[in-house]
């Protein structure tokens, strides 16, 4: 639909011609109109088109450490970079929230779709453990609170006994069938909260997409797999979005109520300042009473659930609400209290084995303990393999982009007079945690993931900070270079570790072997934790990893492995003893440093040669060795 | 038929989609999807429609969020009390659906006569 010299002198609607110049203008205006409309749409399917072609040619054993971005083909990124400039042009506008819909689905299918269709495995070996859970309540019909291994899971079963019902409902043997698809699905409902969220927050189109888009690029933890945080993850987005939505308008305490409470005129005053609403703030969605009292019996159901599934969130919700009712952006002011009443009782009554188990002190003990905790989210760089050590830079540095561009984003609304106070309290709420507690190692992360919806809110910001501003074209082109810095960090950050969470089906073969064979009250050997494993029957075993040995017993076991791993594997309350060892573990303790380059390899070749071994099982990926003496396997 | 009408017949027939599923043979395809949408839409949506929110992409959200947190909750009753059974979950799910739906015909009934009375 381009406009020629030949139709503009031929066409008797030629505005050259026939037309004053205000009309030669307008002409030009419906065509670029229909380029408009168009454009994006061509755009869509180029891209999609684009990243189809560009997969079948993928060799995912030639990944190396910087992961998938190490085998993609330019023809995906040919087709991430049409999306983005046809992103960008579309959310110039938004005025079609479908067609930017459509993008940002697209945008999620090709980060989200590509490992599993490249893989056709199940990521993460969390996952499988996952799975494992689920498998164990579809086959006794019950959580045992009380249980030694993996008992938080039963303590906070929701997630998994949703999914045994589910995965029976549907007819499948196992939630192997479509856990898989769990981080495309989570971020495919998420984005429905995400824009309830930005709709309260502004009643600019341009700055609501674009969060939403900014939200896809940055969020490269990898908290989007199968797994409880996921779900609750994405019930906390919708508990804040009805409360911003419809509890959002809320009349504060007039000045001398405040000064008579605060009892300083100048903290008073500042109180006033954050409590007052920006005009510029979208209203509150109205409700009638009846609407009211409707979404806030589904906010406490909600919170319900994610105080029988998950662990951190409830807090996380907690903290969140709390400031917005603090700071009178949530006039359901008793949901806290009663949310802390709700999660009180469940780790009380529901989750007391888990207390029991000595977590209680564990959890004490860590309370304060700011610096180690953080550095127990952080992995050791010296160790790590070159590759790894880039790909922990970029992830770092992603992170400080994305905290940067929101504080520039902020700055600027505050600048124009917005003051995003609710939003703001949002970024900080999850901050206080990492005093608590390490949460495994994973903490940093959780605070970054519940903390960027509202961060990507004003990176987003930084562009369109006003409703005002940024219709020029070179706005458009800054969305274009912006979401390409962060794209170029994001693929680096999020699948820079995929050749350890990879499984080939080799593995899964090996790891499916091995739970076929092992009689119940056997111990399973494995050099790390990092392959599809406890997916089924797993409380039948116990479990030991030759990464948790000391740095001492790992120096005896590489002086004399067939001795050391005698010695371990040949504990008499066993059944049986297996030792498993995969390409996935392989890749972790070397990306990763946690043992001597090749030592993995020397240890196969070592107990491949000794008599007092026997390799039960052997693929490309695997190999499953027990003591000879108590073999009955095939190799 | 209103938009109102509507969701009630969808929701009344994926009920009934997913127990003819269970008790019949829908097929290895059908069933995953039915039992999908089911679990995924339905038992929230019966009870989302009664807010009348008016627009439809919260709506959806809240159905969903809310499809999800009844499921939750039913199957785990079921799996903390040892009370595990795929047909007795199914049926409160269905059920559930069921009331919501009939709620929303007795909304719809009463806002008609409340309308004719005025």
């Amino acid at each position: 639909m381009s406009i020629t010299m030949k139709s503009l002198l031929h066409s008797n609607s030629n505005p050259l011609l026939n037309s004053p110049s205000s009309d030669f203008w307008s002409y030009l205006t419906d065509r670029v109109g229909t380029w408009g409309a168009i454009g994006p749409l061509l755009g869509l399917i180029s891209a999609l088109a684009a990243w189809a072609l560009s997969l079948p040619g993928v060799s995912l054993s030639a990944m190396t450490d910087l992961g998938l971005v190490s085998v993609l083909p330019p023809l995906f990124y040919v087709g991430l970079a049409i999306l983005t400039v046809s992103f960008a042009w579309t959310v110039r506008t938004a005025d079609r929230p479908g067609m930017l819909g459509a993008h940002i689905l697209v945008l999620i299918i090709i980060i989200h779709a590509t490992p599993v269709l490249l893989e056709g495995t199940l990521r993460y070996a969390w996952a499988w453990k996952h799975v494992g859970i689920v498998d164990y309540i579809q086959r006794h019909g019950r959580v045992d609170p009380g249980i030694e291994f993996l008992n938080a899971y039963h303590n906070w079963p929701g997630f998994f006994a949703l999914n045994a019902l589910l995965t029976e409902a549907a007819g499948f043997q196992s939630a192997l069938s479509y856990a898989a698809w769990a981080p495309a699905f989570f971020n495919l409902i998420d984005l429905g909260a995400l824009l309830l969220i930005y709709q309260a927050a502004t009643t600019d189109r341009r700055l609501v997409w674009f969060s939403a888009w900014f939200f896809y690029l940055t969020n490269w933890i990898g908290q989007d797999y199968f797994a409880p945080q996921a779900f609750a993850y994405f019930l906390y987005l919708v508990i804040i979005g009805i409360c911003l939505t419809w509890f959002g308008d809320v009349t504060g305490p007039d000045t001398a109520t405040l000064k008579r409470w605060l009892r300083f005129d100048r903290l008073a005053t500042a109180y006033r300042w954050l409590i007052t609403s920006d005009s510029s703030e979208a209203p509150a969605a109205p409700a009638t009473p009846f609407q009211r009292a409707g979404l806030l019996i589904v906010l406490v159901f909600l919170f319900m659930t994610i105080a029988s599934s998950h662990q951190l969130t409830p807090f996380m919700v907690i903290a969140a609400l709390l400031g917005l009712v603090i700071f009178q952006r949530c006039g359901a002011r008793t949901l806290p209290v009663l949310m802390g009443a709700l999660t009180g009782t469940w780790i009380v009554f529901m989750a007391a084995d888990f207390m029991r188990h000595g977590n209680t002190l564990a959890m004490l003990e860590s309370l304060g303990h700011l610096f180690s905790n953080i550095n127990a989210n952080l992995i050791d760089l010296s160790r790590a393999s070159p590759g790894q050590k880039l790909i922990a830079w970029m992830s770092r540095g992603l992170s400080l982009t994305v905290g940067i561009l929101a504080l520039a984003g902020g700055l600027r609304r505050l600048r124009a007079g917005y003051r995003d106070v609710g939003l703001a309290w949002l970024v900080l709420a999850p901050l206080p945690l990492i005093a608590g507690n390490s949460y495994g190692g994973e903490m940093l992360f959780r605070i970054y993931f519940f903390a960027l919806p509202f961060l990507a809110f004003f990176g987003a910001a930084l562009i369109y900070p006003t409703p005002e501003a940024g219709h020029a074209w070179r706005s458009t082109g800054w969305v274009v270079v912006l979401s390409a810095v962060l794209l170029f960090g994001f693929f680096f950050a999020y699948y820079g570790k995929e050749r350890m969470f990879y499984f080939t089906p080799a593995e899964v073969d090996a790891a499916e072997y091995l739970y076929d064979t092992a009689p119940a009250n056997s111990l399973i050997i494995d050099a790390s934790a990092n392959y599809p494993w406890a997916f089924t029957k797993y409380e039948n075993y116990d479990y030991n990893s030759l990464t948790e040995l000391t740095p001492a017993e790992q120096d005896r076991l590489w002086a004399n492995p067939v001795g050391e791993m005698a010695d371990m594997m040949g504990n008499r309350s066993y059944a049986a003893t297996y030792l498993i060892l995969t390409r996935s573990q392989k890749a972790n303790v070397e990306m990763l440093g946690l043992m001597p380059p090749g030592a993995l390899d020397q240890l196969i070749q070592a107990l491949r040669h000794s008599s007092r071994f026997q390799e039960i099982y052997r693929n490309a990926d695997a190999d499953i060795f027990t003591l000879a003496s108590s073999a009955g396997g095939h190799s | 038929m209103s938009r109102s009408w509507g969701w009630i017949a969808v929701l009344t027939v994926s009920s009934l989609v997913v127990a003819l599923g269970f008790a019949g043979d829908l097929g290895a395809v059908v069933r995953p999807l039915a039992v999908f949408w089911f679990f995924l839409v339905c038992p929230g949506m019966a009870f989302v429609r009664l807010l009348n929110l008016t627009v439809w992409l919260p709506e959806l959200t809240l159905a969903v969020t809310l499809s999800l947190a009844l499921d939750t909750v039913v199957a785990e009753v079921m799996a903390v009390n040892g009370w595990w059974s795929l047909s007795a979950g199914l049926l409160a799910l269905i059920t559930l659906t069921l009331i919501g739906a009939a709620l929303q015909v007795g909304q719809i009934i009463w806002q008609q006569l409340h309308v004719s009375q005025t």
